[in-house]
């Protein structure tokens, strides 16, 4: 593939997808630093394999399953855990200037925040890919490379434990 | 409804979190990099394997002339049907021979000599993060209902403390050590509380802008960790030591670090991995005798962990780390053997009160390893 093509379609996914992704990946990671690297390690990864990408899935839904990979390689790693108990006692008394500390604060601020805030993560991931990024439970199905029936049951649990008390209809008509 | 929730949402992140332009041209230009390197790597294929091999054989052979014998033995622990994500957070208690772990909504004790797998606590509507267990109790904070939990493992009762938001939760004997937060408190403080009878005293109020550690506890002292700011604006550590029993504070120890991570007190001394800004970090320690500081003299590390003379460092290997076992020699530190045979990753290295050595693995059954270092 020609260079000027390949720079055309990663600059193209960047202005469709890459607002709304940052936005999401930094929800889940809570850290600006590391949600600038995951971002930027996505979209690389889309242009190094754009030969392979046989537009099988959408150009959405390939990003957002590198993304998410990403995310939960990140929350394996112990510098996560480090910063999960730093941000709570930031929570607490510390720095208020950081943009990882808006959102805590924002969050905490907000009963639906807080309690998305802590969730666990597989409920926050549907919470957020469906209702922020719009995708449907067959997407994040496809995204999460899970059963459409496990997202559903983790949009029940999630909005039960985030205490969204309301239902919603999915794309086929059934309830999730 | 969709859209008011994804509008909350939205309100939660920072505006200014977005794709800049500035970035999209850097993405450009690392990908451009990126994929130019790696059609220049296909053709090097070959002399680089070999080097890679060469290098993995030097770094497999070496270190085991290098290293002294162990004294220690690791004991291989696996735990079917469960997730990396509970496993990671298990903690041991030696006189029952239990690990336990939560997957964030049960708690769960495995019986390492029978290898038993019980489940201590069931719920359907519980989200658990924080927990400590002994053999006469288990605590967890519930973040649905806020409520602090206490089970009297020896009579199954459970008392309750609502209306809190319960962290860092030491276990000593019939107390426990921890920092509440409550709606509307001015002040947040840790406070110490009869697992008994629920009377609470306040252990120490937090003055300081933060803390990069949890508190830590031996048998006899707390210390509670705490981040300051000068007036020129440098951040420093103090580190508050209290008597368990009485409450008292014994003394006061102050570093000029803004980071005290992984704070631990262990035969005498107290120790955290220091760091100020993006300086790599330096393992060391406050004498509680003496109050004196000392650096100790170890390898470029990520982790560490430490009982007594023998300390844990999770050390650079290739592009990832692993968890290597070292003897405390003086203000340096000398190989052991111990790990020198696991081949997965071994990460997140911690000890109990007692000596035993916990690390998690990181192979397909995510085995874990205990290794007591005291007999």
């Amino acid at each position: 593939m020609e260079k000027e093509v390949r720079d055309q379609l990663l600059i193209e996914a960047m202005d469709t997808y890459g607002h709304y992704l940052k936005r999401v990946v930094f929800a889940l990671v809570k850290d600006e630093q590391k949600a600038e690297d995951i971002v930027q390690e996505v979209f690389i990864q889309y242009y190094i394999n754009l030969e392979k990408f046989e537009f099988r899935s959408s150009v959405k839904t390939y990003l957002y399953r590198i993304a998410i990979n990403l995310c939960r390689n990140y929350f394996k790693s112990w510098s996560s855990r480090k910063l999960e108990f730093s941000n709570f006692v930031q929570q607490s008394f510390i720095y208020r200037q950081s943009p990882e500390m808006d959102l805590i604060t924002k969050e905490s601020n907000s009963a639906i925040g807080d309690m998305i805030q802590k969730l666990p993560s597989k409920y926050r991931e549907v919470i957020w890919l469906y209702y922020y990024a719009q995708f449907s439970v067959a997407e994040i199905s496809e995204v999460l490379n899970c059963s459409q029936n496990t997202v559903k049951t983790r949009l029940a649990r999630g909005r039960k434990l985030a205490k969204l008390n309301f239902e919603e209809v999915s794309d086929d008509g059934t309830k999730c | 409804m969709e859209r008011n929730v994804r509008e909350d949402l939205d309100a939660l992140i920072p505006k200014y979190i977005s794709l800049s332009e500035k970035e999209k041209k850097s993405i450009i230009s690392e990908a451009n990099h990126r994929l130019v390197g790696k059609r220049k790597k296909r053709i090097f294929v070959q002399p680089v394997l070999v080097t890679v091999a060469m290098l993995f054989l030097i770094v497999l052979i070496v270190p085991s002339f290098l290293s002294s014998s162990s004294p220690f033995t690791p004991e291989k622990v696996t735990i079917p049907d469960h997730e990396y994500d509970g496993l990671i957070n298990a903690l041991y208690v030696d006189s029952t021979n239990e690990l336990i772990f939560t997957d964030h909504q049960d708690i769960y004790s495995f019986n390492t000599e029978l290898n038993e797998k019980s489940v201590l606590m069931d719920s359907n509507d519980t989200v658990i993060y924080d927990f400590a267990a002994s053999e006469k109790w288990l605590i967890w904070h519930d973040i649905a209902s806020f409520e602090l939990n206490i089970l009297n493992r020896q009579t199954e009762e459970v008392s309750k403390v609502k209306g809190i938001s319960a962290h860092d939760l030491l276990i000593k004997d019939d107390t426990l050590i921890y920092m509440p937060l409550k709606g509307g408190e001015a002040e947040h403080s840790y406070k110490k509380l009869d697992l008994n009878t629920l009377e609470e005293t306040t252990l120490h109020v937090l003055t300081g802008v933060g803390s990069s550690s949890k508190s830590a506890l031996n048998n006899e002292f707390v210390v509670i960790p705490e981040a300051f700011r000068n007036d020129t604006g440098e951040y420093y550590t103090n580190f508050f030591l209290f008597d368990v029993a009485t409450g008292e504070l014994i003394d006061k120890f102050s570093a000029p670090f803004e980071h005290a991570r992984g704070v631990t007190i262990t035969g005498n001394r107290i120790y955290a991995q220091f760091s100020n800004g993006d300086e790599a970090s330096i393992l060391g320690y406050f004498n509680i005798v003496d109050g004196e500081f000392a650096q100790l003299d170890v390898p470029l590390f990520g982790d560490y962990a430490i009982y007594e003379n023998t300390v844990a460092l999770s050390l650079p290997k290739g592009s990832s780390n692993t968890v290597k076992l070292f003897e405390l020699q003086e203000d340096g530190v000398k190989p052991l053997s111990t790990l020198n045979a696991i081949k997965e990753r071994l990460v997140v290295p911690r000890f109990t009160r007692e000596g035993t050595l916990i690390i998690n693995g990181e192979s397909a059954d995510f085995s874990m390893y205990l290794i007591q270092t005291k007999e």
